[in-house]
């Protein structure tokens, strides 16, 4: 195929630089910059700025945490929310949950057809403690016999990372850990109540169709949702996703119940000597 | 009213419609352009509580570029069908329309979005922008000598690729443009 000529590319260019958008086109965009701004100043937790893309682009180095609750919370927004037969499954889900000793969560936090993820792992022991890995930063957290304790470290250094001010981790640890278990009563409160609700979703007859279900959950006023996955026997979840159709934003959680970690794995002591 | 806030609607009242028109320059969509300038504009948000921006000006530009490239990239295996885009009032087909149908055009503007992030923001602010090199010398950092050498190092670049974009390895991999 022939190639194009340089006085092609320019003419092209100098067509794009000649496109003005309308002036209607141009006013709705900036009143709506405008009223987006004064709405995230006088409130920067509601609106379109949803929780997660708070915590998609929070800065904070424990993320993983926070990140964890998010899914947490939306379970029991469909624990909330729900109805019927589906209602009293999702309970038992939840219970179910809650029952595990431990478990590991997988999240990669991206776009729809994007190769590049933020990928955040946690686990999660029998006695309480938390590990996650974000990036460089290594985070343990502590809530066995009474404790309360969160540590972050850089990974390459092993040195403290300093507490930020915007700490949404630290802050949903203590509303998900208030007694030293993983509650999610606890939670109920502080999850604003912006979705329309759980709705089973049809799923079709593959392979793993009776053993699957599928919830769906819609927000109140975009297009954001997310669909969770849980077994039928088990009652256990194994996956979430959140997903926002207006920028193509997704997350992807994984749960998985088949490794058990050791108690040094979780203690930020030996971590530091290694 | 905070600082960041007051920086935010006075970057708007300066630039609002030069990065709405750019992005709109970049996407050939109207109806994406305004959704990419709210996404521009929470973002901006999100990096004023945590990050000191000296020049927000600048930022906000190669924000800009970035999500309509990116918005290109996500977009580009589904592209807007024929009846998908506005109906047009009259028979005369816009400008807007016509580019957007225009092959050559949309081939251009992928191969740009294959390339590195300065010499991509270059380019743009040079060609589409239509900024002088001083200015844009000034925005990157960059002498504009510099500049100029980087707007024909894409040009040669361009040359080569465009037109050869349907064989089946073109567009797959990143374009490394010396800075």
């Amino acid at each position: 195929m022939s190639k194009i000529s340089e006085e092609e590319i320019r003419r092209h260019l100098e067509l794009l630089s000649q496109i003005q958008p309308s002036v209607q086109s141009a006013d709705r965009a900036i009143q709506r910059v405008r009223r987006v701004l004064t709405e995230y100043e006088q409130s920067p937790k509601i609106q379109n700025i949803s929780i997660w893309r708070i915590i998609m682009k929070s800065p904070i180095t424990k993320l993983a945490v926070a990140a964890a609750v998010v899914v947490i919370a939306a379970l029991i927004t469909i624990n909330l929310f729900g109805g019927g037969v589906t209602n009293v499954a999702w309970a038992e889900i939840t219970e179910r949950f809650e029952s595990v000793p431990f478990f590991s969560l997988t999240i990669y936090i991206g776009y729809d057809m994007s190769a590049q993820a933020r990928k955040i792992e946690i686990w999660k022991s029998e006695d309480g403690r938390v590990r996650a890995h974000d990036g460089n930063n290594v985070i343990f957290a502590d809530f066995s016999g009474g404790k309360n304790v969160v540590l972050a470290f850089d990974r390459t250094t092993k040195q403290p990372v300093p507490e930020n001010p915007y700490d949404l981790a630290r802050m949903f640890i203590g509303i998900l850990c208030p007694d030293g278990r993983f509650s999610l009563e606890t939670l109920v409160k502080s999850f604003p109540s912006e979705t329309q609700g759980m709705a089973p979703v049809e799923i079709e007859n593959t392979a793993a169709a009776k053993e699957t279900i599928v919830f769906e959950v819609k927000h109140q006023t975009t297009p954001e949702r997310l669909l969770i996955w849980a077994l039928r026997e088990s009652k256990l979840p194994t996956r979430v996703r959140f997903q926002d159709p207006r920028n193509h934003e997704c997350g992807d959680f994984v749960f998985d119940y088949s490794e058990k970690k050791d108690a040094a794995f979780f203690d930020p002591n030996t971590f530091r000597e290694q | 009213m905070t600082d960041c806030h007051k920086q935010l609607l006075e970057l708007l009242d300066r630039s609002g419609a030069k990065l709405h028109a750019l992005l709109t320059r970049l996407t050939l969509r109207e109806d994406v352009a305004e959704e990419l300038m709210q996404e521009l504009f929470v973002k901006l948000s999100d990096v004023a509580t945590s990050k000191k921006i000296s020049n927000w000006d600048s930022y906000a530009y190669r924000t800009a570029v970035n999500l309509a490239f990116d918005w290109r990239r996500r977009n580009k295996q589904t592209p807007v069908p024929l009846e998908g885009v506005a109906e047009p009032v009259s028979d005369d087909c816009s400008p807007l329309d016509a580019l957007l149908r225009n092959e050559a055009v949309q081939e251009v503007l992928s191969a740009i979005g294959q390339l590195n992030g300065t010499a991509r923001e270059a380019f743009v602010m040079r060609y589409i922008q239509q900024e002088s090199y001083e200015f844009i010398a000034n925005q990157i950092d960059k002498t504009p000598h510099q500049v100029r050498a980087l707007c024909s190092r894409v040009t040669n670049y361009l040359r080569d690729v465009v037109g050869q974009s349907r064989t089946p390895s073109a567009g797959k991999e990143r374009r490394d443009v010396k800075n």
